[in-house]
């Protein structure tokens, strides 16, 4: 059996130490804002060229794994996602750093993103094409729809004011507006510049929304209390990791984090960006007491984390079964996997089974080993907690003009990073909340592209939305979805 | 020693200058013709990395690197749908050491329906070209439309009904959409998507009821028996799908598809083009490089043309988009 022989093939060959090593690159990657796991894959492609590609791919998923689990550091660590990935776990990942719980975050986050990872591929191995076929069902209603649930999820992340959170996200809608219409082709709001065709590239838009703000900040506070000698957090940071039992209690979270995850990550184009939210908004509703997710607990950093490790094996099932790159790591996979002569297709799993296979299982042995590394370098990584503010803030932001420039080499971008950075800065400084700005970023463009294109298939008849029935199904979890948030935030004001 | 010795022997100091000039000017002739390509060759691929037009840059040139002892270097410019690519390829120095892939049909398109396009169809020496991929009509095996005759019967009936999938706007694909309701009198509802992948997967899901796009990219659906094509909007027949039939037959000049080939910024010497595009010529007619093209299923769209034939073919094209996109704005303003 194919599957099997794969399994043996993997082990007796180098692609173990290769896997360890794509994992180390990756997490070290991801760590980096603005860097990431398309930017590693891509960089080490040109070095796979010669190899067997039952070496190369394994490799290659190690280092998705690690820098989907490394944009979780930062986030924990000093509050900027490294990854866009990691955005919601900074939520409550960097409020527990605040307490000096660092240790326990990196170790659910590690704990998490392992199960993630786990199940993911698992579904990939052993329910592709089963899967497949769910993938196909989603046309721009259904796209639509899903961008909706995702706009319900900005109540969640709203904070204060409900108000404020509504504008962000606006905020973030109207960003998304910048570029070419997908419709009829025509510049919007570009202003001549070729850079801004294809809209605001978002990796720098996530700097600026993170990490040139928190650089400010870090800034800020160190002007302000110029006497004393500062660190990101006050408490003693050799806190203890989280314990069995704490794990075993966390068990519904991460199963169903990971579910979810591999479910948004199959359907091409949502992906780890929105898992996390996901993720994290079902852990809130469903949680005995939602009122203390976003204070820093480590149920946050679980149901965020398990979430976005799992879109590695979700994006993959449409890939490897229709051709179709459920996230843009994926693509780079899709190419990585032409390169070597394998084009995704049935072809797949038939004349390259071996391969293929090969592949899978590196994908859930990635999330062992990331497990082993990620555990143990988890107390090398607190040590981010101790180095003062003074050298921190600028590294930060060195990091993050380098992350500018790194998608796509260039010097345009690191602009639009200070320039966009600082009007966000303004917007935090005011309590706008950031995710809300980032939800309607990654969500307007999906939201746009599905509603336009229904209306033109449907001829302007808007029942199509209500008709369908995982459109229908959709919007009952948008409404159910709102409504729980809105219990919550009552409750909340109650207290 | 035995050359010194009879270079000394020779008396007339006269005679000695002439010998020495003569070894230069051979030296110097040699240098100036003999050479290209010296050093390596950048190549500006307007599409990220792994995509078709990408990965068929990469091997070929790879081949043309081992046949002209040198190396190609590929670097990715994507943005703007290729723009970004133009527009480093027409900026380069045109010394024959940086060249760019092209595509139709945004190589020309881009300066007739954008704004501030930094460059012009003149700004390019076309060098080769690799692949010609006809478009063509699509759809699910299921599907009640059975031909291409049906389908016309149909949309004739209820224009503007049937939806069609494609790429993005003034793309291959959307102009056989165009000149279906041209040529044909055939109004079929386009709508764009952000690729191929996202165009195929909506015909497959059934959000869509036809499919425009490009034989290369349907045809593991084909051979998989999951999609039919009605059409192939080529010259003849493809020896690959020898029951689909073209407009030709139908009684319509309808010719489309979407081109790959190289390109050198204007003013680079037409000498080096011309080793380049004979180069290529060679490259595709090796039979290892047929073995890896098929193995990528590049082989039935491979349709080499030199420099001056790919030129007149670009030139044709351009005037017949030309044409076409002034129609469709004045269709849309009635």
């Amino acid at each position: 059996m194919v599957i099997f022989e794969s399994l043996i093939h993997l082990f007796s060959s180098y692609a173990p130490l290769l896997m360890i090593l794509g994992v180390m690159f990756g997490i070290f990657l991801g760590a980096m804002p603005g860097f990431g796991a398309t930017l590693g894959i891509v960089i080490l492609i040109p070095f796979t060229f010669g190899m067997d590609p039952a070496l190369a791919l394994p490799m290659l998923a190690g280092v998705y794994s690690g820098a989907i689990y490394g944009g979780s550091i930062t986030a924990i660590m000093v509050g900027i996602p490294g990854t866009s990935a990691a955005a919601a776990t900074v939520l409550d990942g960097y409020e527990m750093t605040k307490k000096g719980k660092s240790n326990k975050a990196l170790t659910t986050a590690i704990f998490a993103s392992s199960t993630g990872g786990f199940i993911g591929g698992i579904s990939l191995l052993l329910l592709a094409t089963t899967l497949s076929k769910f993938t196909l069902k989603f046309g721009p209603a259904e796209y639509f729809m899903l961008s909706l649930f995702g706009l319900t999820i900005i109540a969640t992340v709203v904070g204060e004011s409900i108000t404020k959170g509504i504008v962000a996200g606006l905020i973030g809608l109207l960003i998304s507006m910048v570029g070419i219409d997908p419709i009829n082709g025509q510049d919007r709001f570009t202003f001549g510049q070729m850079y801004l065709v294809d809209g605001f590239p978002l990796i720098p838009v996530i700097l600026a929304l993170f990490a040139f703000p928190r650089s400010l900040e870090m800034i800020h506070e160190i002007f302000a209390n110029r006497k004393e000698k500062l660190t990101v957090s006050k408490f003693d940071i050799s806190g203890t990791v989280i314990s069995f039992k704490e794990l075993k209690g966390l068990w519904r979270t991460l199963i169903r984090s990971s579910i979810l995850g591999t479910f948004i990550g199959m359907i091409p184009g949502a992906g780890a960006n929105i898992a996390c939210w996901i993720g994290y908004s079902e852990a809130r509703r469903k949680s005995k007491h939602p009122e203390k997710f976003g204070t820093g607990i480590y149920e946050g950093v679980a149901a965020a984390e398990a979430a976005n490790n799992s879109t590695e094996g979700g994006s993959l099932i449409p890939m490897l079964t229709l051709s179709i790159p459920g996230s843009s790591a994926a693509a780079v996979m899709f190419g990585a996997l032409m390169i070597h002569g394998m084009v995704p297709g049935p072809m797949l799993f038939t004349k390259y089974a071996m391969t293929t296979y090969t592949y899978i299982w590196a994908i859930i042995f990635n999330s062992i080993i990331l497990l082993a590394i990620g555990y143990y370098g988890s107390r090398l990584f607190a040590n981010f907690a101790r180095v003062p503010l003074m050298i921190l803030a600028p590294i930060m932001l060195l990091v993050t003009m380098l992350g500018a420039f790194a998608t796509r080499q260039l010097v345009f971008d690191v602009g639009l990073t200070v320039v966009l950075g600082t009007i966000f800065y303004l917007f935090s400084l005011a309590k706008f909340p950031m995710p809300a700005i980032l939800l309607g970023v990654i969500l307007g463009p999906i939201a746009e592209k599905g509603f336009r294109r229904a209306m033109l298939i449907s001829h302007n008849d808007w029942t199509i939305f209500f008709t369908r029935p995982i459109c229908l199904i959709i919007l009952l979890l948008c409404i159910f979805s709102l409504y729980v948030s809105l219990k919550i935030m009552r409750k909340e004001k109650n207290n | 020693m035995f050359l010194q010795k009879k270079f000394n022997m020779i008396k007339k100091p006269d005679l000695q200058l002439l010998i020495c000039f003569l070894i230069c000017a051979l030296g110097i002739f040699c240098t100036v013709f003999a050479g290209y390509p010296e050093k390596h060759v950048k190549v500006v691929v307007h599409v990220s990395p792994g995509g078709g037009t990408d990965t068929m840059a990469r091997i070929v040139l790879k081949h043309a690197g081992e046949k002209l002892g040198t190396s190609f270097i590929v670097e990715n410019y994507k943005g703007a749908g290729g723009q970004v690519g133009y527009t480093t390829l027409a900026m380069a120095e045109p010394d024959g050491y940086t060249i760019g892939t092209i595509t139709t049909m945004s190589f020309i398109s881009f300066e007739l329906t954008r704004e501030n396009v930094a460059y012009k169809f003149e700004s390019f020496i076309p060098i080769a070209r690799i692949v010609n991929d006809p478009s063509g009509i699509f759809v699910r095996t299921e599907s009640p439309i059975q031909s291409i005759e049906d389908l016309f019967e149909r949309a004739k009936k209820h224009p503007n009904r049937i939806s069609c999938s494609g790429t993005s706007i003034w793309g291959t694909h959307n102009i056989h959409c165009i000149l279906l309701d041209q040529k044909c009198g055939v109004k079929l509802n386009f709508i764009p998507f952000d690729g191929v992948s996202e165009a195929r997967n909506n015909l497959l899901g059934g959000h869509i009821d036809v499919a425009a796009g490009g034989i290369s990219n349907f045809m593991s659906l084909l051979n998989a028996g999951k999609v039919r094509a009605l059409v192939v909007a080529g010259r003849s027949r493809l020896k690959e799908l020898p029951m689909v039939p073209t407009y030709h037959e139908l009684g319509y000049d309808l010719v489309i598809g979407s081109d790959r080939g190289f390109a050198a910024p204007e003013g680079t010497p037409i000498e080096y083009v011309k080793i380049l595009s004979e180069t290529i010529e060679q490259v595709l007619q090796d039979s290892t490089f047929m073995k890896a093209a098929d193995k990528m299923l590049l082989t039935p769209i491979l349709a080499y043309l030199d420099y001056n034939e790919f030129n007149e073919y670009l030139l044709k094209l351009r005037n017949d988009v030309k044409e076409i996109v002034d129609w469709k704005r004045q269709e849309s303003n009635k």
